[in-house]
């Protein structure tokens, strides 16, 4: 009885062992295969910078190979990211003429999030000359292309996009933080590109909005937030208080004295809020 | 022909920086971060140093400011080029000793003029 418990141990272990060894050799030959195709990229890119540069100075270029022209396209994707004015200028009209749009909306219309993924970083670059595709995205049936698709929106400081963001924050297909992130990256300038947006049925929406002004200091919703100091919400009192004390506008002032608070935590926004008031007025 | 020092992380940036500048003349090095860049700039002072300000390591700032006070780098003119939009954040770099501040995305023909104008 024991030799046949002592045969069980040694199977299990050596099986046990075997598993280990697979499972280090697997992991290690994935490395080598991902170290081998980074390098090689590496060098491909390396290679193709010339003909990026011809194609930033208007000259075009045209690669050898189609294997060529797919890193040079995503090469020059990358570069119109960083760059704008006259360089982003070329950059996206030699996009275009690659025929970009349709590859970037082919691979949106896959199967594979992997690829929807790829195709919306493919379309970034031309979000300003045409958002529609990207904002498709906000609905897609993945979470993370979503995600995705919001955060290119940011990045593309797609301002007419905020109602869209907002509206997939409404029906929670963003989640509120992400959509704040890229709200906050378009950087809008007035309060009514937020407040333009219909608030009322969705409280987290309302409190984002609310957030937001006070985040990018836009004073011209100042109005609007002491209009929401009567929201029968708690959570919309507090973050309007929040926000008023951000903006910290004299005007306030009145709407602040005339605020009863319910409850402990309204009383500390008030205070903060007066406090932000008056040290503007300092 | 200026030595102009580009610190950034991002090789896309450095690259487009590299370019634009070399284009007009000038001798750059590049250097992925902070503490890379400040080693570089030790080692051979630049004219320009164009710094991003997020970086690994040691960040944009505190090389700037580490960099403004040694007097061995008064003659240098410092650009950053950061994504940072934030008003408090400009002025924290202009408090630093920066003498221009481009944002990102950026133009590489007008990060160019502007090497050009601080160098004259």
């Amino acid at each position: 009885m024991t030799d046949v418990y002592g045969v069980i141990t040694f199977a299990v272990a050596v099986a046990a062992f075997c598993v280990a060894a697979a499972t280090a050799v697997f992991v290690l030959v994935l490395r080598i295969t991902r170290r081998h195709f980074a390098k090689e990229r590496a060098s491909q890119e390396e290679r193709l910078q010339p003909a990026l540069m011809s194609i930033i100075d208007g000259e075009g270029a045209t690669p050898a190979s189609t294997k060529d022209q797919r890193v040079l396209l995503e090469m020059a994707v990358r570069a119109a990211h960083h760059t704008r004015g006259a360089d982003r200028a070329v950059l996206s009209e030699w996009l275009l003429a690659s025929g970009i749009i349709e590859i970037a909306h082919a691979l949106m219309a896959s199967r594979s999030p992997v690829r929807r993924a790829r195709g919306i970083e493919l379309y970034l670059p031309l979000a300003e000359i045409n958002d529609a595709p990207l904002k498709s995205m906000l609905s897609d049936r993945d979470p993370r292309v979503r995600v995705l698709a919001c955060e290119s929106l940011g990045r593309a400081a797609a301002l007419p996009a905020i109602a869209d963001i907002l509206d997939a924050t409404t029906s929670a297909r963003i989640p509120a933080s992400v959509a704040a992130m890229a709200i906050t990256r378009m950087v809008p300038r007035r309060a009514d590109l937020l407040l333009n947006y219909e608030i009322t049925d969705a409280p987290h929406t309302t409190q984002l909005v609310i957030e937001l002004v006070g985040t990018l200091n836009l004073i011209d919703g100042r109005a609007a937030m002491e209009k929401c100091l009567s929201d029968p919400l708690p959570e919309i009192r507090v973050a309007a208080l929040r926000t008023l004390g951000r903006l910290g506008h004299p005007a306030s002032t009145s709407a602040l004295e005339n605020f009863a608070p319910l409850s402990p935590e309204e009383a500390v926004a008030l205070a903060e809020a007066r406090n932000g008031v008056l040290g503007a007025l300092q | 022909m200026a030595h102009v020092l580009v610190v950034d992380d991002d090789p896309d940036v450095s690259a487009l920086v590299d370019y634009r500048l070399r284009a007009a003349g000038h001798d750059v090095m590049i250097e992925p971060d902070g503490e890379a860049g400040l080693a570089a700039a030790i080692a051979r002072v630049p004219d320009v140093i164009v710094l991003d300000w997020m970086m690994p390591r040691r960040n944009g700032l505190e090389v700037c400011l580490e960099l403004r006070s040694d007097r061995t780098y008064d003659a240098t003119k410092i650009i950053m080029l950061t994504a940072k939009t934030q008003l408090h954040d400009i002025e924290r770099a202009f408090a630093a000793g920066a003498n221009d501040y481009v944002l990102k995305p950026f133009s590489p023909r007008e990060l160019a003029a502007r090497v050009e104008s601080l160098l004259k």
